[in-house]
């Protein structure tokens, strides 16, 4: 953008927002180049250029949303929602120039319905904070991914994250009730008020996990719970990873609603689980459980699954080693422990299948990436974290500890990874992520592997924004 | 004493490059959201210091200056590294002015656009500057001291104190911090002189709308702006929490009682944040790891309080308070004293320290 126009926008964006609220520094553009994708990191250690936004601004209000998406169609320049940037998709990058909406600033709760134990917020709020609020009137979301801390729940919808109590709470998606949405023209929709209804399809539904491209969730209206009385954590080891999903399963079909199903392979308790909670021992299967509500009715679930795990030949070895992993949690994700923090290549291939399923999936995803890549020592660590009651999802993280110097090399491995993993989950039905969103990341394996449905999205995207204004190169969309 | 070692600085700047999950707590990330003022945001900024140009350069160190030192994000590492001992070696080694005697912060030229302009200003006000260590003895000791200094107290409430506590859920310790200020308040027609941290926390406890805050150089700049001692217009509203305390203080502090631990951890959060200890506790100034730096700080602090004609300037540690007298010597007009011990000799301890670790 030549440097007439650069200063014309700039004046209309602060018109809009005030110039508080606008800015085009390199140093304030330069942060905005990284979110958790080890890409972006490799780029920027060998000072290679990196998509920049031309202009990171904040709005506070829909209102600002909308005048800001009016002006973008004008100028034709792209606008990225962000959230935390905690993606690891490139999910929130100016691929091509354009405008970053930073949403942290639309951080209020508007409506908190204790009756109908319903909460409307603006989307840019951070999980953390809203569960804070929330826990001080004895509520909770129950959506407690690590990731809280750095992610806003307008950013969570867009990708369909998922919590460490996924498994009885579900996903975001499952909370949503209705939501504000400004469109790529500039106009506001307000979904309907409430699910469940049979007047035309539940257009809220569109927006989730869209990962922005159709619309910017401005306000947010979820449901919530009640804090629970009890939480216990019962863990068992098992002498197979067979055995184990085998438990996890029949536990999950069964009509019990464990909060927390975890289970761990030994190379992830060997690697991932034993740095932060010391020796957990050695099993070929670990699994953690999660049971939480009244205290009664959370020991009977307690004794039942129990019985269900040893009947699969589980070992119990007590409830201080859930404790423990419920108490350090997130503690995986912080330095020194968090991979994002190292020098490795790594991601995490993650994906959702049916129980009938899963297991082979898991086994030749191993198996293949282990000996495809075995001149790069590919390690390849898993555990199965949200479960459903028709099936799981495998949570895998590769692990390259010498990737080539070579940023092309580089960068050109971690594709045939990624390719090599995608084609296997694909072949056992698996979907190609699970909740971290597709972005620019995976978006072409979107595009090639699930052609019909890339082409309706793409449809719908024309549709509602022919200009590619928001999020372009998403989902193997134009950049 | 090389406190921080390179091989540190160079770790942290690495770690924290890509690591999203301490910007939550860090006070400025929270109050202004952009990405260039979060631990984030400032590893990616020193390491890329060296391939900007000058202009960036300055901006970089400009946005550093937002860090408040609070430490809020070295409370969530798991290791050695520190965002603010980082950016404290950055200032050191790295800045433009690192090897400059007139100091670090005379990058952008204004201490001494400030010596000018300090003229302008009229209010005398005794200067308070406080930290984590006073809240046990603030009010006592202002109480006690400021009518023999004078003229009212005008604080500057330095961010590791309230914030911390209200983070990490000591709402007793909270409730009685804002009480005891509040007392100070309603004897000394004092003011507050927020940073980040502090209006922050204001605002996020009294509810006001978020008027973004400002360093303690932002400060003063919109101080000499308005050409009063009390900063005004979009930025600063000094008057409204000086009121916001004395209406509603009683009354939040009986609040944070009732409550307790859990209103800020939650039940549903049981992930407990250890308190740390930092060696910062006991020397705020830097003065035993970084002398450049408490030099720095300190001449600041001499300069705001110029800046604002206080009559005071009040530390909570005898070292401190030693450290400020001799590297303050430019501003003889200034009667330093240790809120701790008022009768304390400099250089001697008082039985609050912990020692180093």
């Amino acid at each position: 953008m030549n440097t007439l126009l650069h200063f014309q926008l700039k004046k209309e964006l602060e018109d809009i927002l005030g110039s508080e609220w606008v800015r085009d520094a390199d140093v304030d553009i330069h942060p905005l180049i990284v979110d958790t994708w080890w890409a972006t990191r490799m780029l920027e250690k060998n000072n290679l250029p990196l998509p920049k936004s031309e202009f990171v601004v904040q709005p506070a209000i829909a209102k600002e949303v909308s005048a800001l998406l009016r002006i973008a169609q004008l100028y034709r320049i792209p606008i990225i929602p962000r959230g935390g940037s905690a993606s690891d998709t490139a999910g929130s990058f100016a691929l091509d120039r354009g405008i970053v909406l930073d949403m942290r600033r639309m951080n209020r709760v508007i409506d908190l319905d204790t009756t109908s134990q319903v909460v409307t917020v603006q989307a840019g709020i951070m999980m953390s904070d809203l569960e804070q609020i929330l826990n001080a009137q004895g509520f909770t979301t129950n959506h407690l991914p690590a990731s809280m801390y750095c992610s806003t729940v307008g950013g969570f919808l867009s990708t369909r994250g998922s919590g460490v109590l996924s498994s009885k709470y579900g996903k975001i998606e499952d909370l949503l009730l209705s939501a504000e949405v400004a469109l790529p023209d500039g106009s506001v929709l307000r979904t309907c008020p409430v699910p469940r209804s049979s007047a035309g399809p539940q257009l809220s539904r569109l927006f989730v996990g869209a990962e922005g491209i159709f619309g910017v969730f401005t306000e947010i209206t979820l449901q919530m719970f009640q804090l629970p009385e009890k939480r216990a954590f019962p863990a068992f080891a098992f002498k197979s990873l067979d055995d184990a999903f085998t438990a996890g399963r029949k536990i999950m079909t069964s009509g019990l609603k464990p909060a927390v199903m975890r289970v761990y392979d030994e190379a992830d308790s060997r690697k991932m689980v034993q740095p932060v909670l010391g020796d957990v021992g050695t099993f070929e299967g670990l699994l953690v459980l999660g049971f939480d509500g009244t205290a009664e009715f959370v020991d009977l679930e307690v004794k039942i699954a129990s019985e269900m795990c040893r009947s699969a030949g589980g070992t119990s070895i007590g409830e201080e080693l859930g404790s423990k992993w419920w108490n350090h949690r997130y503690d995986f994700y912080y330095p020194p422990h968090t991979l994002e923090s190292s020098s490795y290549m790594y991601a995490v291939t993650y994906t959702l299948a049916r129980y009938r399923e899963a297991p082979g999936l898991y086994r030749d995803l191993k198996h293949t990436l282990e000996t495809k890549f075995a001149e790069h020592e590919l390690e390849f660590v898993a555990h199965f974290s949200h479960w459903y009651e028709w099936g799981m999802s495998i949570y895998p993280n590769f692990i390259v500890r010498c990737p080539p110097e070579d940023p092309y090399e580089g960068y050109s491995l971690f594709i045939e990874i990624w390719r090599t993993a995608v084609e296997v989950m694909h072949r056992h039905n698996g979907t190609i992520n699970e909740h971290h969103g597709t972005g620019f990341k995976l978006g072409r394996f979107y595009r090639d592997l699930e052609p019909e449905r890339f082409e309706l999205v793409r449809k719908v995207k024309t549709a509602l924004d022919p200009k590619n204004i928001l999020s372009p190169g998403m989902f193997g969309l134009e950049v | 004493m090389n406190y921080y070692p390179e091989e540190l600085y160079h770790k942290t700047v690495s770690e924290w490059r890509n690591m999203p999950m301490s910007n939550y707590i860090c006070p400025a990330t929270r109050a202004r959201f952009f990405e260039s003022e979060s631990p984030r945001g400032y590893a990616g900024l020193m390491a890329r210091f060296d391939s900007a140009d000058e202009r960036n350069r300055a901006l970089i160190e400009q946005r550093l200056d937002s860090c408040s030192m609070c430490r809020l994000c070295q409370f969530k590492a798991l290791d050695d590294t520190s965002i603010p001992d980082a950016i404290a070696w950055f200032r050191r080694t790295r800045s433009l002015n690192a090897n400059s005697s007139s100091g670090l912060k005379n990058s952008s030229g204004r201490s001494d656009s400030l010596s000018v302009e300090k003229e302008k200003i009229g209010k005398g006000k005794s200067l308070l500057v406080a930290s984590h260590l006073l809240r046990d003895t603030a009010a006592k000791q202002v109480a006690e001291g400021s009518p023999a200094l004078g003229t009212g107290i005008g604080a500057i409430l330095w961010t590791p104190d309230l914030i911390s506590l209200y983070r990490y859920g000591h709402w007793t310790d909270l409730a009685d911090s804002l009480a005891k200020i509040q007392e100070v308040l309603k004897q000394y027609p004092g003011f507050i002189v927020p940073t980040s941290c502090d209006l922050y926390h204001f605002a996020q406890i009294f509810g006001f709308s978020d008027p973004p805050p400002k360093t303690l150089w932002q400060t003063a700049d919109l101080c000499s702006g308005s050409g009063d001692s009390q900063a005004t217009g979009r930025a600063i509203v000094v008057p409204a929490i000086s009121e916001a305390l004395l209406k509603e203080g009683t009354a939040f502090s009986s609040f944070c009682r009732d409550r307790g631990y859990e209103f800020a951890n939650g039940p549903n959060d049981a992930y407990t944040a250890e308190p740390k200890y930092f060696a910062s506790f006991d020397d705020p100034l830097y003065n035993e790891r970084f002398p450049e730096v408490a030099e720095n700080w300190a001449r600041e602090i001499g300069q705001f309080a110029d800046y604002l004609k206080a009559d005071v300037v009040v530390i909570e540690s005898p070292t401190a308070t030693e450290e400020f007298r001799r590297i303050t010597k430019d501003f003889p007009a200034k009667s330093v004293l240790d809120l701790l011990q008022p009768d304390a000799e400099p250089g001697r301890q008082h039985g609050k320290s912990k020692g180093k670790s």
